[in-house]
């Protein structure tokens, strides 16, 4: 049992950081995100098999879940937001208003769209990765990445609505998965 | 403001709100917290993740209460009908229907390279065009809408893709119908297409030097992962056929490389869904056994007309029955 717990020691040290960062992004009080993130940890605890270990997906699958209905901070970081993105521009701080906006458009996207940019840009996820997380194929975060940042581009820039880098629906993309 | 593509980039990922920074240790508080963690009774371990969603929890139950084999299977089919709402299934297109032929894949695959090097030389050329369908996302289904991708060169070296809705049709009874409700008159522009670069995903002429050329030529252009197998390759072929016109001799490039990285197996003679008579194999993938892909070859020819890829359960939100095809593409003439 020594071997299981020292592995299991690896892989919180190697991914703490991530999980917790992933609920801190959606749980607004960080004492509550830091026991939420050591609650996921305790589920894997219990299921971790050092034969075949799973990996951050794994994790994040399951702290998504944990986080799940108590989900609350959406409405009021949006507002939030909207408030600072005001304040930001009447003081002229630039890189902080760009955060605000880009925030501010992110929460705007629909939560597929939302979910998918999050795990790729923020998470670090990789296609297979976010849709293990997702649930869902790979093709289908393609095409919803590829949605996503068309969508949000639209929302930060109106006048660039054409260019995409992947065409939306079409040819297979089972060579992505 | 105009932001390029790694711009974009850039400002997404700036703008990650979570304040503990990326790959940072754990705090000696979290570290003791796993050890409280830890000192607990001995756990059973287990390795399945936790799954989401209403087919996740209906699958659970059936699973674990009452599954014990094909028979019980059927009995579970009929309990969930009844006890719990049944979800909703999309509406998919009928299967292709192969009949059996008495050849190996061997013998399929020789006999096709065979005709194919047999044709003349033919012409490589930049335009493709397909009629495809993918299963929406978040839709239980309706008329089916194909649509019609076509690459258009824009004359200075770039191009775009016209996509326009194909003959839309329903499903009833898994056979097909005349279209019902309202649906799109074919031809109807879907929305513009334009890649970023105008040059596509292929923007260089393919290889005629054999399957292993082939294979670097995809990876160069796909971001494909380490070790393709044939059902990665066959995903980036599929988009290499929308933008180019293949020769014979790529065409049996392109058979040559599947056969070798992949698990293929003879399905028969198909008619495929524009009416053209064909030989099918399908494809297999270990790392990706909730689907397969079945691919036809012209009959004569032996050229890769269509693709379907087919869903064999496994996925909680896909919900499609096992067997249905959730995506599929016709390649014609431009």
């Amino acid at each position: 049992m020594d071997a299981r717990r020292t592995a299991f020691e690896a892989v919180f040290t190697r991914h703490h950081a991530a999980v917790l960062r992933f609920v801190q992004r959606r749980v607004d009080d960080r004492e509550r995100a830091e026991e939420l993130a050591m609650d996921c940890f305790e589920i894997a605890w219990r299921r971790f098999d050092p034969a075949a270990p799973f990996e951050l997906p794994w994790l994040l699958q399951t702290a998504r879940n944990l986080v799940g209905t108590s989900y609350r901070r959406r409405d009021r970081e949006r507002s939030g937001l909207e408030q600072l993105a005001g304040v930001a521009r009447e003081r002229g701080g630039a890189d902080d208003l760009e955060r605000l906006e880009v925030r501010l458009a992110m929460e705007a996207l629909r939560p597929a769209e939302r979910d998918v940019l999050q795990l790729v840009y923020w998470d670090g996820l990789s296609a297979d990765e976010a849709a293990e997380v997702l649930g869902c194929r790979t093709s289908a975060v393609w095409k919803r990445l590829s949605r996503a940042r068309s969508a949000l581009r639209k929302r930060l820039e109106p006048e660039a609505a054409a260019s995409v880098r992947f065409p939306e629906k079409g040819v297979s993309d089972l060579a992505l998965d | 403001m105009r932001w390029t593509e790694e711009e974009l980039d850039a400002v997404i990922r700036a703008a990650d709100p979570a304040v503990t920074p990326a790959g940072a240790e754990p705090s000696a508080a979290a570290r003791a917290w796993l050890q409280a963690i830890m000192a607990k009774p001995e756990p059973v371990p287990g390795p399945a993740a936790p799954r989401r969603g209403r087919r996740a929890r209906v699958a659970g139950w059936s699973i674990g209460g009452v599954i014990a084999g094909v028979a019980a299977a059927v009995t579970v089919a009929v309990v969930v009908t009844t006890a719990v709402p049944a979800p909703a299934v999309a509406v998919t297109p009928p299967p292709l229907e192969p009949t059996p032929i008495a050849t190996t894949l061997p013998q399929l695959m020789a006999a096709s390279i065979r005709t194919l090097d047999a044709e003349p030389a033919g012409t490589l050329a930049r335009n493709g065009q397909v009629v495809t369908w993918q299963m929406p996302d978040g839709k239980d289904g309706g008329p089916i809408v194909p649509e019609r991708y076509e690459w258009v060169a824009d004359g200075d070296g770039t191009g775009h893709l016209k996509v326009v809705t194909d003959s839309a049709y329903s499903v009833v009874d898994g056979k097909v119908t005349a279209p019902t409700g309202n649906v799109p008159t074919p031809g109807t522009t879907v929305a513009p297409q334009r890649w970023a670069n105008g040059r596509g995903l292929f923007p260089e002429a393919p290889p005629s030097d054999g399957p292993d050329a082939l294979a670097a030529y995809l990876r160069a252009h796909v971001p494909l992962p380490a070790s393709p197998d044939a059902m990665n390759y066959f995903g980036a072929l599929s988009i290499l056929l929308g933008e180019w016109t293949l020769t014979p001799q790529q065409h049996a490039d392109a058979l040559q490389l599947l056969e070798k990285t992949g698990d293929l197996r003879v399905l028969g003679r198909v008619t495929d869904r524009l009416g053209r008579d064909g030989v099918a194999f399908s494809i297999h993938s270990a790392k990706r056994p909730q689907f397969t892909v079945t691919v036809v070859l012209d009959a004569a020819t032996r050229r890769i007309i269509a693709a379907d890829t087919v869903y064999a359960g496994g996925v909680d939100t896909i919900e499609a029955a096992p067997g249905s095809v959730v995506e599929y593409s016709a390649w014609v003439a431009p």
